[in-house]
């Protein structure tokens, strides 16, 4: 596929599309939430990737390599959406949710979980997902991150750390840190 | 349960509910979205590559431009009396004033009291100044491709830096000229070639009475460099007796000033050429050979092969061989030396012409009369290659029906 990509085959960018898109546009959801810039993000990972297929070395690496560039992507998207709310002199709990979530047991828990995400700086919010709730190694995640892995290591330990900490505080989630049940939650 | 069983817990709660609150997704519209914007951005590319090269080659244009404004001399530009001057408007002057003409090059004219001149023409080496009637001063700033001409009735003076004054009077068909600094040339009615006249000399030509006069009114400094500097006053006068001008070099030239009599060279100018031989002869023709200029040995051997002297001419020839080697003088009596030799000598001097002025003025007849010299020797193979050389450089040339005619033999 890489091959034909770099060869600018016809299809080859809808191929591209059609095989990863799934797992680009879940792994964004995750690292952000319910958010309206969804799409957009993911059309940009897509864009990026077709324009710079040169830039990949290991075509073997081709997913972690879509991976990286979302990361990066989402990064930039969550400073610039605090650096526009920061100019809008409004505190961040008080903006509107962009997308609406169904008042379940679920939606609950994905609120509360981006509430605390949106508090902790990017490089933290961004390891935390990718190697808790995303299950990559170390090894992967730093690279995706674009960083070593002892720096990854440093900034998912803060990470962890305020993440549980404003968890302890937040009832939608604390019982489940209290070790209630999930029968007993709801 | 530990506290990283519970928080593992909860990681587990939230990847779930990410997993269920998942939004739906539209493929097909993100697919063709994503395909179009490529499409775009292709055509974007390209676009820019094609702006990005009229950029480039617009830069590259403006740097030519800017190369040719700088390197390209500007057209020169003239003042008269301070006011900008008009190409073709005739100036005239009373008789008790003159007009100062200055030119963007750096020359001054003056056009003296009771004159009538224009400037016919401005180029972006010089002018061409035209005298209808009386008298300028010139000084002409020297450039090493200047391109002046004052012309005078029928005369014509070719500068490229001097001090001069032209007088012309159509009425008596008198022309004068007087040069200060520098050198000039003149052409005019009757003359066979154009006219040098030093820093120092005054060249009178009295058309009615077929009178030409050479002669030295200032002296000059022996590396001919001038006696005045800047425009001399109108009325200024020479400073010795005016005497006619011999053009021998070397030790002769000391004895320029004031020589009484007219020298060969003098008289060659002229038109005498037996007259000039003979004053030649009487005086010591082997000092001239080995002390005279490469120019006037020529004017020597042409002066004795129109006297019907064909020694002379060979010794005056070979002279400027021998001590003007690689010169282009060398090359012309080179030349000379094939007209007036048998076929098989002048073939090996017209060789030597081609070979060592291959562009000089005379190259194209001299590589005609090569053939014909092959020719007369029965050197037909001789002849074959250089009418091949021949057509190759001329074909249209004078000699080109001879080439093809040995060619077809």
């Amino acid at each position: 596929m890489v091959r034909a990509l770099r060869a600018a085959e016809p299809g080859a960018a809808a191929r591209l599309y059609d095989r990863h898109v799934d797992g680009v546009y879940g792994f964004i959801f995750r690292l952000l939430g319910p958010d309206a810039e969804l799409d957009d993000l993911v059309q940009e990972v897509f864009a990026y990737a077709l324009s710079f297929i040169g830039k990949l070395r290991e075509p073997a690496a081709l997913q972690s390599w879509l991976m990286g560039i979302a990361v990066g992507r989402v990064r930039s998207y969550i400073r610039s959406r605090r650096r526009r709310r920061w100019l809008a002199f409004l505190p961040t709990n008080e903006l509107p949710e962009p997308v609406v979530v169904r008042d379940d047991s679920h939606a609950e828990v994905v609120r509360e979980v981006c509430a605390i995400l949106d508090r902790l700086p990017a490089d933290e919010r961004i390891a935390l997902v990718v190697h808790r709730v995303e299950g990559m190694s170390l090894s992967e995640s730093a690279t995706a991150c674009g960083t070593s892995i002892s720096t990854f290591k440093r900034r998912l330990a803060r990470g962890e750390s305020k993440f549980f900490a404003h968890a302890e505080r937040r009832p939608a989630l604390a019982s489940w840190l209290a070790g209630r049940s999930r029968h007993d939650a709801e | 349960m530990t506290l990283d069983e519970r928080r593992n817990r909860l990681l587990r709660v939230w990847i779930e509910s990410f997993e269920h609150e998942l939004p739906s997704f539209d493929r097909v519209r993100g697919r063709n979205r994503l395909l179009e914007a490529q499409r775009s951005l292709e055509a974007r590319m390209e676009r820019r590559r094609w702006f990005r090269g009229g950029f480039f080659a617009a830069a590259a244009f403006a740097v030519l431009a800017l190369v040719i404004r700088i390197a390209w001399p500007q057209t020169t530009t003239f003042t008269v009396a301070g006011q900008p001057g008009e190409v073709g408007e005739w100036l005239a002057t009373s008789t008790t004033e003159s007009l100062a003409l200055d030119f963007s090059e750096g020359t001054h004219v003056a056009l003296e009291s009771g004159s009538r001149a224009r400037v016919e023409q401005v180029g972006r080496r010089g002018a061409r100044v035209e005298i209808e009637r009386g008298a300028i001063k010139a000084h002409v700033t020297h450039r090493p491709d200047a391109g002046w001409r004052f012309a005078a009735g029928p005369f014509e003076v070719v500068i490229t830096g001097t001090n001069l004054d032209v007088n012309w009077n159509p009425d008596e068909g008198k022309f004068e000229l007087s040069v200060q600094r520098g050198s000039v040339l003149v052409r005019g009615p009757n003359m066979r070639s154009p006219q040098e006249v030093r820093a120092g000399e005054r060249y009178r030509v009295d058309i009615k009475n077929n009178k030409t006069e050479l002669e030295q009114v200032t002296p000059t400094s022996q590396d001919g460099s001038d006696a005045a500097n800047g425009l001399a006053p109108t009325s200024a006068e020479p400073t010795v007796a005016p005497a006619p001008v011999s053009r021998p070099s070397g030790s002769e030239n000391q004895g320029r000033v004031g020589q009484a009599a007219p020298s060969w060279l003098a008289l060659e100018r002229s038109g005498n050429y037996a007259e000039a031989l003979a004053v030649a002869e009487r005086g010591n023709i082997s000092k001239i050979y080995q002390s005279a200029q490469a120019d006037d040995l020529l004017h020597l051997a042409e002066a004795a092969r129109l006297s019907g002297r064909p020694d002379v001419e060979r010794d005056s020839l070979r002279a400027c061989r021998n001590r003007f080697k690689g010169t282009p003088a060398a090359a012309r009596a080179a030349y000379y030396l094939g007209r007036s030799s048998g076929a098989r000598e002048a073939a090996q001097w017209f060789e030597a012409y081609i070979r060592e002025q291959p562009d000089g003025v005379l190259a194209r007849e001299a590589a005609g009369r090569l053939i014909e010299s092959y020719q007369r020797a029965g050197n037909a193979n001789a002849a074959r290659q250089a009418s091949t050389r021949y057509l190759a450089t001329y074909p249209d040339g004078p000699h080109a029906t001879l080439a093809r005619q040995v060619l077809a033999q």
